[in-house]
């Protein structure tokens, strides 16, 4: 009756199993064996308008070694591990190979004696070594085998008379295909394979060693292993812990030492570039001390390293060549059960091939630690609802969902993702969806395996930048060419100019930027000194937090400004204050303002100046305009007000980012002082009118007016012409209409800037068919209170009669105003690129 | 001829034996067979089973051929030579798995005392049950419990726990057929429910770990699945996943990738069910059931106290084995390996199921049954 019961009760549980929950142990079981892998996506292009590519991703194999299939399936890695077995100290599993015959011969002299003495789990594993070098493979084999265990008579190489023979043959097979490995790997991998592979076992040994007396002092001290892990992270608890285990485990030596043993493995991983005598010291005392707690404390240690060393050879898969050859890619993809433990991996490498602004294009990199947070956090609960048994509705659609995320949107510890420039701000757009393939091991009928699905990746988009790469070099090589003519041409137009301790040729700091009007995009933004991508690579945390004269910072964009050098603008300022004039009363056009050299506002105790040390007398604003005079716009701001300069400026951008697509590099740039301080303070108010002080601008901002001025239209700011992304546009609503008339007015004194004798760049000598309509500019840099070289702006629009293109160029600490450098260059730039930008414009160089 | 050879005082033994037991155990050791032929590395019939089929044959044979008498009067004789090596195998066995089961023999042939302690046991508790009156009091049952405890301490020491927990019901089945009124009976059966707990102080380390396993099987991590639950996890995957019908034979993925442990021996019933589905498997635990079930309807209609407990003996040695281990690999109980006779991998276990059956025929032959049709 009872055996009835008994046998119901067996029967009712396989109903409940099979039957009940069949469906779910089906899905269990086919989850058990499935094999998941994801298709690398390739990240989309940032192309320029004319089709260079600043960025774009190559496929590339990269060479990987898994310990565990090594051991497992390679002679050297077979005779390691039996050695270790069989508790005789082993030697490398180079010198493994090199001495395999005489190993496989004292191997094949075991006898099942010897094999008795073994304990269970040892004697398993190496019944499994000795199996796979010697051919004991079939029914009949293993049965033969099986009875030589039992019988303790004959050596192994007596029950198997053919063992040395295949091994001798596997021997001589996999050393040929070592050597056709290592001549393909190159001329510096020759007869190092095995040596490489050899340190690689080093480094997981160590890392088994620490892993495994973590796991002992956690079963000691009765603490789970992550509770002890975060104990021994801080390194007060690490020492008493240590105490502790030291006394418990009445070891040998300092307990300070153990301490330094036990730093959790997060915090001590084996470095790659370790040295080989100090990896081998490490391991040694890493062993020795191993030992002494097994003998002291065996209950504590039972088990542990062979769990260990299971986990760590079997998930811990190293990284042994980047970027491998083709030749090699097919070798291994054709043949790779030769070579046990070595495996490819399909991965994408972000290449540069213009190295050029890499402030802007930016980079991408690999998650770090905290990035990878998120990955983790939702991979366990999809490994914890995946295991659920049933889940409801609720928990389907979360699983479903979580697993689309991990599969394509989370960011995976493999994959890189943009971190400043455009691969930064575009990223989602640049990003592609990963693919995926799922494969059943065993297939359906247990034996071949079958491919259940199978997701192609998607492909990120592109990003087509405005920016042509060959203004960007021409803008280069112009701002090199007229930094190293400058002593010369300060000589030959402008003798009394002191250039000592002032001016640095070699090292231009530079910002330039151009802006098609007809277009409204920007095709050119230089910035010198160049940045190499190498450096921008390697050096950007570094570099980052660089204030002072970092290159990171594009200095047509001046963000990131540490804030003594903030660029104010200078006189290329002056025409927004006589455009605000204009608009609020047109009769300023003609009203003079007396100029005697200085000027003291009233109430005040300072004396502002004027260029002119004579001062320019009478004066209309055409002529301050084309003569830069202070003191007329410190009057004509006096009797205008802050608001109509204030709200001119305010609507022009001034104050605010101008939406270009990548705001890190403006952080800082574009300021305008409230209009609050200028009501108060009379003296700052007309400082803010001659473009010093109450605002500063980037080259980028101030070409934006003077593409106002050109079109009464103010230019956007952006680069991207496809895809979406980067910090939000900022509107053109607001902007006030400059009427023909006043543009005209203006148009016609900063002609006159370039072309008229007493214009501020007049030396310059622009060709008359370009018209350039032009503002020098001479910004005052503070810095701990001492004034430091002045920054020379050069600002403004051509042709006048049809503008077609607006500029800015900025020139750091120079020490010169506007017209001595940055008219130059801007003249050397149109000189070369002129029949890109304008044919119709393109002139003789002498042809004034 | 035919006339002859049913005139043969052997036919006509077994013509009043309990030989309806005989195309039991053949379904069952062909399914054993097919089992075989199922788990091996490359679909073929490993020869060391025919080899054990075999003697297993041979055990069968001798066991009925001799008689009930000589196997009666030889009883303790075979009882202390199988306590002795017991005792030996703790000395002279050989380790293996961090326990002594095995003695080396001759020519690479082994024997596992304990196996033949179960048989040797059920001889020895039939003989001292059906030479003492029926067992009124607790005290009455002191010297076969030490007969009975005895070597299963000894088993326990080697260590086995699944074969000395065999002991338990074997002892209590004995006790029961001897007729011990039901107001006795009932303290054994419930002392061991309250000493059960004590056993943890006792067990060792991997065996509490077994236990704990089994009582959190519904809770375990991935990890857990992977080291200390593997067993289990695998063996209910294998379960699970045959449904209604199974894979087919030499089909089924848990089976044929290797992912099933101790498939050949201790864990040959998940193949079963996976292979076979929920029809197959309860065909063979039904025909399993029928066969111990037989053996105990037989001791039923025997006068011969010995007979009837030897038959119900064997009955319940077969019964309480697949209890056991059909049990451990649906997750019925905690792991712990012990073989389905007939069906798994062990040598001695194929040998004693011969003996045993052999036995039970010869035992089964020497009355005629009280409720005989004739």
């Amino acid at each position: 009756m009872g055996f009835l019961l008994l046998a119901g009760l067996m029967i009712g549980r396989l109903f409940q199993l099979q039957i009940v929950e069949g469906d779910e142990w089906q899905r269990q079981a086919r989850s058990s064996r499935l094999d998941q892998d994801t298709i690398p996506f390739k990240r989309g292009r940032i192309t320029s308008v004319n089709g260079s590519v600043f960025a774009e991703d190559d496929f590339a194999y990269d060479l990987y070694f898994r310990y565990r299939d090594f051991r497992r399936m390679h002679p050297a890695g077979q005779i390691h591990a039996a050695l270790t077995l069989l508790d005789v100290e082993a030697p490398g599993v180079e010198q493994c190979m090199a001495d395999a015959q005489y190993w496989a011969e004292q191997l094949l002299q075991l006898s099942a004696e010897r094999m008795a003495k073994l304990s269970g789990r040892d004697r398993n594993d190496l019944n499994y070594y000795l199996q796979g070098m010697f051919d004991i493979k079939s029914t009949e084999q293993r049965d033969v085998y099986l009875s030589w265990l039992d019988s303790g008579e004959l050596s192994l190489g007596q029950q198997f008379p053919v063992a040395a023979a295949y091994f001798a043959e596997q021997l001589k097979f996999f050393k040929i295909r070592i050597t056709a490995l290592e001549r393909i790997l190159g001329s510096h991998w020759h007869q190092t394979l095995l040596i490489k592979i050899e340190q690689r076992r080093q480094q997981l040994q160590l890392m088994v060693l620490q892993r495994s007396l973590q796991d002992a002092a956690a079963r000691s001290l009765q603490y789970s292993s992550s509770e002890l892990r975060s104990k021994l992270r801080d390194s007060k608890s690490r020492l008493s812990t240590a105490h502790l285990l030291h006394q418990q485990w009445k070891l040998d030596g300092r307990a300070e030492y153990l301490a330094a043993m036990l730093i959790p493995i997060d915090d001590n991983v084996p470095s790659e570039e370790l040295r080989q005598q100090e990896l081998s010291q490490q391991v040694g005392l890493l062993s020795a001390l191993w030992k002494q707690v097994e003998l002291a404390s065996p209950q504590d240690t039972a088990g542990i390293l062979r769990d260990q060393e299971y986990r760590v050879h079997r998930f811990r898969v190293i990284s042994f060549s980047k970027d491998i050859d083709y030749q090699l890619v097919d070798l291994l993809a054709q043949q790779g059960d030769d070579y046990p433990g070595l495996y490819l991996q399909k991965v994408t490498r972000r290449n540069y091939p213009v190295a050029r602004i890499p402030q802007v294009v930016g980079m991408v990199r690999l998650p770090q630690e905290s990035n990878l947070v998120e990955y983790r956090a939702l991979n366990d609960r999809f490994r914890q609802l995946r295991k659920m048994f049933y889940r409801d509705a609720e928990d389907e659609a979360e699983y479903r969902q979580l697993r689309h995320r991990l599969w394509s949107a989370t960011l995976r510890p493999d994959e890189t993702s943009g971190i400043s420039g455009i691969e930064d701000a575009f990223e989602q757009v640049l990003r592609g969806v990963r693919g995926y393939s799922q494969v059943l091991e065993g297939g359906e009928d247990g034996k071949v395996p079958l491919e259940l699905r199978y997701s192609a990746p998607l492909n990120g988009h592109d990003v087509v930048l405005s920016l042509d790469i060959d203004l960007i070099e021409v803008a280069e090589k112009s701002i090199a060419k007229v930094y190293a003519s400058t002593r010369q041409r300060m000589r030959q137009y402008f003798p009394s100019t002191d250039l000592s301790a002032k001016f640095d040729p070699a090292t231009p700091k530079v910002g330039f930027a151009l802006i098609d009007l007809k277009k409204d995009q920007i095709p050119m933004l230089a910035t010198t000194p160049l940045l190499e991508r190498e450096q921008y690579r390697r050096d950007y945390q570094e570099l980052a937090e660089l204030k002072n004269a970092s290159p990171l910072r594009h200095r047509a964009l001046a963000g990131n400004y540490w804030p003594q050098e903030t660029p104010y603008p200078g006189s290329t300022f002056k025409p927004l204050v006589a455009a605000a004039a204009l608009m609020k009363n047109d009769s300023f056009w003609n009203k003079p303002y007396r100029c005697e050299g200085v000027f003291q506002a009233e109430g005040s105790t300072s004396v502002l100046s004027c260029d002119s040390h004579y001062g320019h007398q009478d004066i209309t604003m055409h002529d301050a305009l084309k003569k830069s005079c202070n003191i007329y716009f410190y009057k004509l701001a006096r009797d205008l007000g802050p608001a109509p300069i204030y709200q001119l400026a305010k609507s022009l951008g001034f104050g605010s980012v101008t939406g270009f697509e990548v705001p890190a590099l403006e952080k800082g740039a574009n300021y305008l002082v409230n209009l609050e301080t200028l009501r108060n303070n009379q003296m700052r108010l007309m400082r803010t009118a001659i473009g010093q002080v109450g605002v500063q601008a980037s080259p980028l901002q101030m070409a934006r007016l003077y593409g106002w001025l050109a079109t009464s239209t103010l230019p956007s700011a952006r680069i991207v012409l496809e895809g979406s992304g980067g910090s939000p546009a900022v509107g053109a609503g607001g902007v006030p209409v400059l009427a023909d008339r006043y543009r005209k007015q203006i148009s016609d004194a900063l002609s006159a800037v370039n072309y008229e004798l007493g214009g501020t760049a007049y030396k310059t000598e622009f060709p008359i068919k370009w018209q350039i309509v032009g503002k020098t500019g001479t910004s005052q840099v503070s810095l701990g209170g001492s004034l430091q070289p002045t920054h020379a702006w050069f600002t403004g629009y051509f042709p006048a009669d049809n503008p077609q293109y607006a500029f800015g160029i900025m020139c750091e600490n120079t020490g010169l105003h506007g017209g001595q450098i940055a008219s130059f260059i801007l003249k050397e730039f149109l000189q070369q690129a002129m029949p890109q930008l304008s044919p119709e414009l393109v002139v003789q160089v002498d042809a004034r | 001829m035919l006339a002859k050879f049913f005139r043969h005082p052997l036919a006509q033994r077994l013509r009043r034996s309990c030989w309806p037991i005989i195309p039991l155990a053949m379904a069952i050791l062909y399914w054993g067979i097919q089992l075989q032929w199922s788990v091996s590395y490359d679909l073929q019939m490993p020869s060391g089973h025919f080899i054990r089929l075999s003697v297993c044959m041979l055990f069968m044979v001798v066991g009925f051929v001799v008689s009930s008498r000589v196997w009666r009067r030889h009883t303790y004789l075979i009882y202390a030579i199988c306590v002795l090596l017991l005792v030996l195998v703790m000395f002279i066995g050989r380790e293996t798995n961090h326990s002594r089961r095995w003695i080396d023999m001759f020519a690479g042939f082994k024997i596992q005392p304990s196996e033949f302690m179960k048989l040797a046991m059920i001889l020895a508790l039939s003989k001292w049950f059906a030479n003492h009156p029926r067992p009124e009091t607790i005290r009455s049952i002191i010297k076969p419990a030490i007969m009975c405890f005895v070597p299963a301490f000894l088993v326990l020491l080697e260590p086995d726990l699944g074969t000395s927990l065999v002991f338990i019901p074997l002892f209590m089945t004995f006790v029961w057929m001897a007729g011990m009124p039901w107001k006795k009976y009932r303290w054994l059966v419930l002392l061991p429910l309250f000493l059960a707990p004590a056993a943890w102080l006792v067990i060792q380390d991997y065996q509490k770990e077994r236990v704990v396993t089994w009582w959190h099987q519904d809770e375990l991590s991935p990890e857990e699945l992977a080291a200390e639950g593997y067993h289990l996890w695998h063996s209910k995957l294998a379960v699970g996943s045959g449904g209604m019908q199974g894979y087919g034979w030499g089909q089924g993925p848990e089976n044929r990738l290797g992912r099933l442990p101790e498939r050949h021996n201790d864990f040959v019933f998940p193949v079963i069910a996976e292979e076979s589905g929920f029809i197959g498997a309860t065909s063979f635990l039904l025909l399993y059931l029928s066969f111990g079930l037989l053996l105990i309807y037989y001791s039923s209609r025997h006068r011969c106290r010995f007979t009837r407990l030897v038959l119900a003996g064997v009955g319940v040695h077969f019964l309480s084995h697949m209890v056991i281990n059909v049990g451990v690999t649906l997750g019925v109980w905690p792991t712990t390996g012990l073989p389905l006779p007939m069906i798994s991998f062990g040598g001695s276990s194929m040998m004693i199921s011969g003996a045993a059956i052999g036995i039970a025929l010869s035992v089964g032959a020497n009355r005629a049954p009280l409720l005989s049709s004739r």
